[in-house]
């Protein structure tokens, strides 16, 4: 067990120790993403660093939902949206039209801001992305780790067969974490995770991203000054500007951010004078 | 970066493609003779002449006219009861009501009963009981039994889509059932109202088995709606079945029937698509 | 809204229910005056005989209504065997797939489907389905072509209410399904399929009454021969097409005899819509709401 009280493989870091040198695991260029002639936001750039958590803050409407689609391109699904730039991951160009996206996926997890696991049973809910992509081996085994992980075994572990719906909102919130955790993905993406959670259920799931650091990147979107505090170790700062879309004005450091930001706007939000 | 597509998820996408287009194909296959054939005996002359030969010869000119009075029968007959029960159901009848249950269970199995038990309750009831005989309208009546289901239905839903605000300003500002209910619900829900009526014209232009036993089968031009008259859909049975020669005229008036339905859902569609949207304060 | 502010409300909800009534009383009235039809020749010959294996000839007194029932049971079930799954998998391809024109000529191409008159597929079936079945094996009036026209006629029924039913899938499960990275067939299995089962089986109930009361098309194409179909090609008459037929002359008993299978018709329907509004209650008890609970 290293200093995080992780089990199981860290694929990226041993021993608590970050093995990947100082280069950006990826490079966001000039993104902007728009819903037929609105954009939603424009010319986003930043450097994205392996085994870190990137907070997203800004207040609502600024695009951040929207910004977090484009890395496992759920913005497909949206017939009227277009993405312009260039997101560079490794050897890949995400935003690619030819790219596998349901590999990509593969690569790149997410978790809603509402839980929204399938209404089948709970450990179906893990073995069915298993069996979709040819992992069904040792399925029972992955089951009890991921469940594990998400701190949910004791609890679910005598009625793995009973409805997920039956749960209460934090535990299915947890449920979909583990089922993404299942596909072992390089990528995790948060959006608003704990927005419809009470406190308790939140602090288990800030744990739980926390323990995440070393064995995948995270991106967590939230409007919670105090948690993007607690858990992230950069931060991007996203403002409405006047043409209605949404540009990121900061990004640095959670610390600097935080104690020091360069940007008259960050601080005022920061202070909470606006937004 | 490869993913593995088992043999299942590729028959699965197979027959999504597949379903699809043998659609395409029987519709094209259906709509393709009948517009190939029906077009070259059409012309207003067509459509305004009396048959001759049974009907080999000639037009359809009585016919329409004969169908025209039969749905105006069903119409006038259908509207109000249908505008009255969808009222109720909608904004005097909970859903858990019993009695409401009751109505929409007996509306359900209604809309299921097929139309040729409408042809022989019509022809029980309004030939033989009521005295109308074979007329068109004991043809209207029937037809208005058939359509009061759908009727009913899309009234109810084009009522309930109505946003509760409106209700809810009504009741504040201290109106009556009566007022909410002419001034405001019905004027808001007006071209959803509409849109189903369109759409039951429709459906009672299609029908025929109800027809066969209560309009009756005589193609001359009616007198009166006592008179007994011909649907267009019944003129294309006898044509097809007991007139030989008489295909290409059954083409003809096939291809004037499927023209009529289209351009009348159409028209339902363009109602509730250009004017409904708007009406409603959350869409 | 209960509040009677005026007697005119009071004489208006009088009225409304009286139209509410009516409707109710419609179904009723049906049954009432079939029954009263029905019954002089069920009150002369044994209910049994209607059933048993024998003959239709009521001019001799021979009342026999299976092989039409028959005919009914097998074109109904061969139509659906048929349209079930083409309109299943048209549905998930409409739902899932098709984007903008091809949604769109999909979307005109299912509804016109769905409002052509039985009588226009009776007469293209008899025109054009007919002579071909009887170049393949004649003669061309048959089970088999009765069951292919009626396939063709409940498949936007099919296809129609599937769709309707999965508009109760969330949008955020199903977001959830292409963030795993689902192929297609995953999508349904997992995030469409437990929200619509019920749904897909009312749908197939549906189509299948539909199809049992069809007249028009089956007096076309069938063959109008009362016999218990030895292969696909034999002619048939179902059992609407019995009565579409034979109305016209019928008197006395036999006038009787058409009206207790219309009579039938009509239960038959009845048990089906029945049965496809308890399967739902059942099948949705494996399914939970979601519903607020207590948090951890």
């Amino acid at each position: 067990m290293d200093k995080h009280g992780l089990i199981g493989k860290a694929r990226l870091c041993k021993a608590g120790v970050c093995l990947t040198d100082d280069k950006p695991m990826m490079q966001i260029r000039n993104l902007s993403v728009r819903y037929g002639s609105q954009y939603a936001i424009y010319n986003v750039s930043a450097d994205i660093s392996a085994c870190s958590v990137t907070a997203w803050i800004g207040p609502s409407g600024c695009g951040k939902s929207t910004f977090l689609s484009c890395f496992n391109r759920l913005i497909d699904l949206y017939p009227k949206c277009k993405a312009s730039g260039s997101i560079r991951w490794d050897k890949d160009e995400l935003l690619d039209p030819g790219i596998n996206v349901r590999n990509l996926r593969t690569r790149v997890g997410m978790v809603f801001q509402r839980p929204n696991p399938f209404p089948v049973s709970i450990k179906k809910n893990i073995t069915l992305p298993l069996k979709e992509h040819g992992r069904s081996q040792e399925s029972d085994e992955t089951v009890e780790k991921t469940l594990r992980e998400v701190g949910l075994w004791n609890e679910v572990k005598d009625r793995l067969n009973a409805s997920a719906l039956s749960l209460s909102g934090g535990q299915q919130q947890r449920l979909c974490i583990a089922r993404t955790l299942a596909l072992e993905p390089d990528l995790i993406l948060f959006d608003e995770p704990c927005s419809a959670l009470d406190p308790l259920s939140t602090q288990v799931i800030e744990d739980l991203i926390d323990s995440l650091r070393h064995r995948c990147s995270v991106m967590i979107v939230t409007h919670n000054l105090a948690q993007a505090r607690r858990v992230a170790d950069d931060i991007g700062v996203f403002w409405t500007v006047e043409g209605g879309f949404g540009q990121l004005i900061e990004f640095g450091k959670a610390q600097q951010i935080m104690e020091a930001p360069r940007n008259r706007q960050t601080a005022a939000y920061i202070n909470g004078l606006v937004g | 970066m490869k993913t593995i597509r088992s043999r299942q998820s590729l028959l699965f996408d197979a027959a999504t493609l597949v379903a699809p287009l043998i659609i395409l194909c029987a519709s094209l296959a259906l709509l393709f003779p009948v517009f190939v054939h029906g077009i070259t005996p059409l012309s207003w002359d067509f459509l305004f002449s009396e048959p001759l030969k049974s009907g080999r010869a000639g037009g359809i000119g009585s016919i329409l006219f004969s169908n025209a009075l039969i749905l105006l029968v069903c119409m006038l007959v259908s509207m109000p009861i249908s505008l009255g029960a969808a009222i109720y159901l909608s904004e005097f009848s909970p859903k858990q009501n019993y009695f409401g249950r009751i109505i929409r269970l007996s509306l359900d199995v209604l809309s299921g009963t097929p139309s040729i038990v409408f042809g022989l309750f019509g022809n029980v009831l309004f030939c033989r009981v009521m005295g109308l005989g074979f007329s068109i309208a004991s043809g209207g009546l029937t037809l208005a039994c058939m359509v009061l289901p759908l009727m009913i239905r899309s009234g109810e839903e084009g009522l309930r889509m109505v946003s509760h605000d409106f209700r809810r300003g009504a009741a504040a500002l201290g109106f009556s059932a009566k007022s909410t209910v002419f001034s405001i619900l019905i004027p808001c829900a007006a071209p959803s109202l509409i849109a189903g009526f369109v759409v039951s014209l429709g459906r009672a232009l299609a029908e025929t088995a109800a027809l066969i036993f209560t309009s009756g089968y005589v193609d001359r031009m009616p007198e009166s709606i006592f008179d007994s008259g011909r649907s267009l859909s019944v003129h294309i049975f006898d044509l097809s079945m007991n007139v030989p020669g008489g295909d290409t005229n059954a083409y003809a008036s096939t291809l004037t029937l499927v023209l009529l339905i289209f351009i009348i859902n159409t028209v339902a569609t363009l109602i509730v698509r250009h004017w409904q949207i708007g009406r409603n304060l959350h869409g | 809204m209960s509040r009677f502010k005026s007697r005119s409300d009071f004489i208006l909800v009088g009225l409304l229910r009286v139209c509410a009534v009516i409707s109710a009383l419609l179904v009723s009235s049906i049954i009432f005056f079939l029954w009263s039809e029905t019954r002089p020749v069920l009150q002369t010959v044994p209910l049994q005989s209607f059933f048993k294996n024998g003959f239709w000839s009521p001019s001799e007194g021979q009342y026999s209504l299976a092989p039409m029932i028959a005919a009914s049971l097998l074109t109904t079930l061969i139509a659906i065997g048929i349209a079930g799954p083409i309109g299943v998998f048209a549905a998930i391809f409409s739902h899932l797939f098709a984007r903008g024109l091809i949604r769109n000529i999909y979307r005109i191409c299912i509804g016109v489907l769905a409002g052509i008159p039985s009588v226009v597929f009776g007469f293209w079936g008899l025109i054009q389905l007919v002579p071909l079945v009887n170049r393949w094996h004649p003669p061309g009036a048959s089970l088999l072509t009765g069951s292919l026209v009626l396939a063709i006629m409940i498949v936007p029924t099919v296809a129609l209410l599937t769709e309707a039913s999965f508009a109760s899938v969330p949008r955020s499960t199903l977001h959830g399904a292409y963030a795993l990275g689902m192929s297609r067939l995953g999508l349904f299995r997992s995030a469409i399929f437990p929200y619509c089962r019920s749904g897909v089986v009312t749908a197939v109930l549906l189509a299948a009454g539909r199809a049992i009361g069809e007249t028009m098309a089956m007096v076309m194409v069938c063959g109008n021969i009362v016999q218990f179909p030895d292969s696909l090609f034999d002619p048939v008459r179902t059992l609407p097409a019995n009565i579409a037929l034979e109305m016209a002359y019928a008197t006395g008993l036999h006038r009787s005899a058409l009206f207790w299978s219309g009579l039938l018709l009509i239960l038959i329907v009845t048990g089906l819509i029945v049965v496809s509004q308890i399967i739902p209650r059942k099948l949705s008890h494996e399914n939970h709401t979601i519903e607020a609970k207590p948090p951890l």
